[in-house]
């Protein structure tokens, strides 16, 4: 059975590896959710695009929280409180990427 | 629903927000990884004992 997971993001080194962790579950049949929060990407690969894209080929979607990666990388617009909603429905929530700033 | 909620650090207000949000009329646990000795064999015994476990940052 597909299991409903969502990355939270919100570490900008690991965001888009986040991403792709992301895509990596969509093809292992889930329905798999990215949640960029306060942090702005800057210019995306060709490589990094194709796998947003591909995201939402897989029925999953990349939200974000920032503005200017709605703008710059159509990524959709959700806030900290529709995020904690969503969460609610989710059966895997992962945190990804390490916050503190000595990665240790 | 039982949920656990494990700290990797003393969360911020987002992560606040977003327990709040999820454990909102659950049965809730946490557990602190963010100390000097963290009692890992009670970590698992809570694990074992939840539907969902939640490890923020």
């Amino acid at each position: 059975m597909s299991k409903k997971v969502g990355f939270l993001l919100v570490n900008k080194e690991y965001t888009l590896d986040g991403i792709r962790s992301t895509l990596g579950l969509a093809v292992e049949n889930m329905y798999s959710y990215a949640y960029v929060m306060n942090n702005e990407l800057t210019d995306l690969s060709d490589y990094h695009k194709e796998n947003i894209e591909w995201v939402r080929d897989m029925e999953g979607e990349v939200y974000t929280t920032v503005d200017a990666n709605v703008e710059k990388h159509g990524m959709v617009k959700i806030s900290l409180e529709e995020i904690g909603k969503q969460l609610r429905d989710l059966e895997i929530i992962i945190p990804y990427g390490i916050l503190r700033s000595d990665k240790s | 629903m039982k949920l656990l909620n494990v700290y990797r650090s003393e969360p911020n207000d987002d992560t606040k927000k977003l327990v709040e949000i999820v454990s909102e009329g659950r049965d809730c646990e946490s557990f602190d990884l963010n100390v000097e000795s963290p009692d890992y064999s009670a970590l698992l015994d809570k694990v074992f004992s939840v539907d969902q476990t939640i490890c923020w940052w």
